[in-house]
């Protein structure tokens, strides 16, 4: 079975925008976790080793320069982790609005 | 520059991130050291129940890395489990949210590793940043990642040092026990 890691990005949005964009868009609902490797505070929906959502700000915790360098533009990030349903999740991510895919790997 | 700079204020500025730099670093030395003779007498960290479990998970995450292909590299603890409090607005560790485990994978050999596999490198090479679970899945280490996170009940999070020295020059460190 293939799975998928997708990235997506917000420009315009704060942590809490884009949480509030997500969970509307994806109608999911994540929770906060803190974490000093993934620049404090950030948001998670599922568990590891399944279909899981992280959001988190593009900063790396000791450099403070983007963590996705190739995307320095984008100040919050939305991984979609090991999913089996990317086209739907980015129908959905695409009609909510905000957020704009900047990588698809199949693996 | 330090004493002598052209602007006073730069230079106190530099010289104080020096100093919080060097004192990180004696920090997590001393920490890492006592954390190396093994669990007993050791410090527990926050989210470890007791010395035996922090060294079992320890012994996990060793055997682990072996398994996954690298058995050359250092596990070591850092982030809020060994501070105590978050680096950004110091609440404590789990109040109020469930907090993560953050490892660094010291070794020269996973760093040129991830290196060719197209994670990109930070800080004049020293580094990775966090890894991606997409990074995890080309380097084949998502499943420690996940069967560590199972087992400590919270997620476990990995960046990659080129040597245990960078690493705990780099953060407040513990070695997890062997």
């Amino acid at each position: 079975m293939t799975v998928t890691y997708d990235l997506y990005g917000a420009r315009f949005l704060c942590l809490l925008q884009a949480k509030v964009h997500a969970e509307n868009s994806l109608g999911v609902s994540f929770e906060e976790r803190n974490s000093t490797y993934q620049g404090g505070s950030y948001y998670i929906f599922g568990n590891r080793g399944a279909e899981n959502f992280i959001l988190k700000l593009n900063l790396d915790p000791f450099d403070e320069e983007p963590v996705e360098q190739d995307f320095s533009g984008f100040s919050v990030l939305l991984y979609i982790n090991a999913t089996t349903r990317s086209s739907d999740i980015e129908r959905a991510i695409r009609d909510g609005g905000g957020f704009e895919l900047l990588r698809h790997e199949v693996f | 520059m330090l004493a002598g700079g052209p602007a006073g204020k730069a230079a106190t500025t530099t010289a104080g991130r020096v100093a919080k730099e060097l004192g990180e670093a004696i920090f997590g030395w001393v920490e890492a050291k006592l954390a190396g003779g093994g669990a007993k007498g050791a410090t527990v960290p926050k989210g470890f129940s007791s010395a035996e479990d922090f060294a079992r998970f320890g012994l996990d995450a060793r055997e682990g890395l072996v398994k996954a292909g690298y058995g050359n590299v250092e596990p070591i603890l850092q982030g809020s489990a060994v501070t105590g409090q978050s680096f950004k607005t110091g609440q404590e560790f789990d109040v109020g949210r469930v907090s993560d485990f953050d490892i660094a994978l010291a070794s020269p050999d996973l760093l040129q590793r991830a290196q060719s596999l197209g994670i990109g490198l930070r800080s004049g090479g020293t580094r990775t940043g966090p890894l991606s679970e997409r990074d995890l899945q080309v380097l084949g280490l998502d499943s420690l990642a996940s069967k560590l996170s199972a087992q400590a009940g919270r997620d476990v999070n990995f960046m990659i040092y080129g040597s245990a020295t960078t690493a705990t020059g780099r953060a407040p460190s513990l070695v997890l026990p062997k």
